[in-house]
């Protein structure tokens, strides 16, 4: 029997009609786009979702789930959080990517174009930057990744490299001090691997095989002797 | 039965090419990076399958703008078009039952389309037949390819198609409805 497509369109809207009401009920397996995180697990759609306003940060502040000054659990995140208040929380968190679900996107340092690096960067550990490097944050950090840096050693050649690189190894070769300063054995595009060649002052031929405090005084590594063996 | 095996392989290719596509574009996007392209393709894709009907208005005569055929090609082309965008958009997550019963009318809707593609051609094959006597009515070369796409669609086997087309695309269109007011009720207008 041939129908028309109002009728067609009057059993469509039943069919939604029916979906609706199971919807009321039970909204989260009719609509939601996955699971949410398991800390999450209790929650009811309605509890972050406000109608036609996705999920408002407010939403996720209220006093029994993240209350402002209280988000995180390790001082530098919830000092971060202190400084982002006012913030949408989904420039940088999600949820619906299952129980176990990575709900902290990859930071989009493009919704934060008005504020400045150090309004978030500025933790105790960045004391030591503000002080050497009060320039540009963007001549070395990227914002893709903050530990992708590309420091331009041009900008502080006139410094010592012990003013930065003060962890310096303990062992012989460091404790001693090095023959030409820090530049005989580390360059400045990478500080590892180190490449001291010590063929350059004498070559260790196969009878020379010893410890460095064979030839050399054991406060210098300028002083030698052959004297031990010879 | 050698052109049902072929057209029917020319059938599943179209579907596989279709859906491995979308497939393929969304791993790309989820690779580089690209947020918040779901609600931007459901809406591009939605609003090609939309445009694609203008071939069933100039079909009811609602314009007569271009003819018959480019808006058949128009209508095919918009909807595979629209339908890998929407795929893109579905990805490879599959939650949500109203989302899903959408699909399911969606695809249901996409391979009816194909099937109704092949029973066109089978009718126009038989009508090329007839072609010979309308020359010999006197009637120019674009005179007769109207004629044929307008026999073609008028055609009983594309009638009984339709039958099964008509209650997909309607019952689809609900649910599109549908399925964008719950994702914009949850998910809001922001892309």
């Amino acid at each position: 029997m041939k129908k028309s497509y109002s009728f067609w369109l009057f059993i469509g809207c039943l069919i939604a009609g029916q979906l609706v009401l199971a919807g009321m009920k039970y909204p989260a397996p009719l609509y939601s786009t996955g699971d949410v995180v398991e800390a999450h697990g209790k929650l009811r759609c309605k509890d972050c979702h406000a109608p036609f306003k996705r999920v408002a940060s407010e939403s996720c502040s209220v006093a029994k789930c993240h209350p402002e000054g209280k988000i995180g659990k390790k001082p530098a995140v919830i000092d971060l959080h202190s400084r982002m208040k006012g913030k949408d929380c989904l420039i940088c968190h999600t949820d619906h990517l299952g129980p176990k679900g990575k709900i902290t996107k990859v930071m989009d340092h493009d919704a934060f174009k008005s504020s400045k690096c150090l309004d978030c960067h500025s933790g105790e550990g960045d004391k030591a930057h503000k002080e050497k490097y009060a320039g540009d944050c963007s001549e070395c950090h990227n914002t893709k990744k903050w530990k992708e840096i590309t420091f331009n050693h041009a900008r502080v050649s006139a410094r010592a490299c012990l003013d930065c690189h003060n962890k310096v190894p303990k062992d012989d070769m460091h404790e001693m001090g090095a023959i030409g300063g820090c530049g005989d054995c580390h360059g400045t595009k990478a500080w590892k691997p180190s490449t001291y060649n010590h063929d350059k002052y004498f070559f260790l031929d196969k009878d020379h095989k010893v410890t460095c405090v064979k030839c050399h005084d054991a406060r210098s590594y300028k002083k030698y002797t052959c004297m031990n063996c010879h | 039965m050698k052109i049902v095996v072929n057209r029917l392989a020319g059938l599943i290719t179209t579907v596989f090419l279709v859906f491995g596509n979308a497939i393929l574009i969304e791993q790309m996007m989820d690779l580089y990076g690209v947020r918040g392209h779901r609600l931007l393709t459901g809406i591009i894709g939605t609003l090609l399958v939309i445009l694609s009907f203008g071939y069933s208005m100039r079909k009811k005569k609602l314009f007569k703008t271009g003819g018959m055929k480019g808006w058949l090609r128009a209508h095919e082309w918009l909807a595979i078009l629209g339908t890998v965008i929407i795929f893109v958009h579905t990805g490879t997550h599959f939650h949500g039952i109203v989302a899903i019963i959408t699909l399911i009318f969606m695809l249901t809707a996409f391979i009816s389309g194909l099937i109704g593609r092949y029973v066109y051609d089978n009718v126009r094959a038989e009508l090329r037949l007839k072609k010979a006597n309308l020359k010999k009515g006197g009637l120019s070369d674009k005179e007769i390819e109207e004629n044929l796409t307008g026999l073609a669609t008028a055609s009983e086997s594309l009638s009984k198609w339709r039958l099964y087309h008509m209650p997909v695309i309607s019952i689809l269109g609900v649910m599109v409805v549908y399925h964008a007011i719950a994702a914009l009720y949850y998910g809001g207008f922001k892309i």
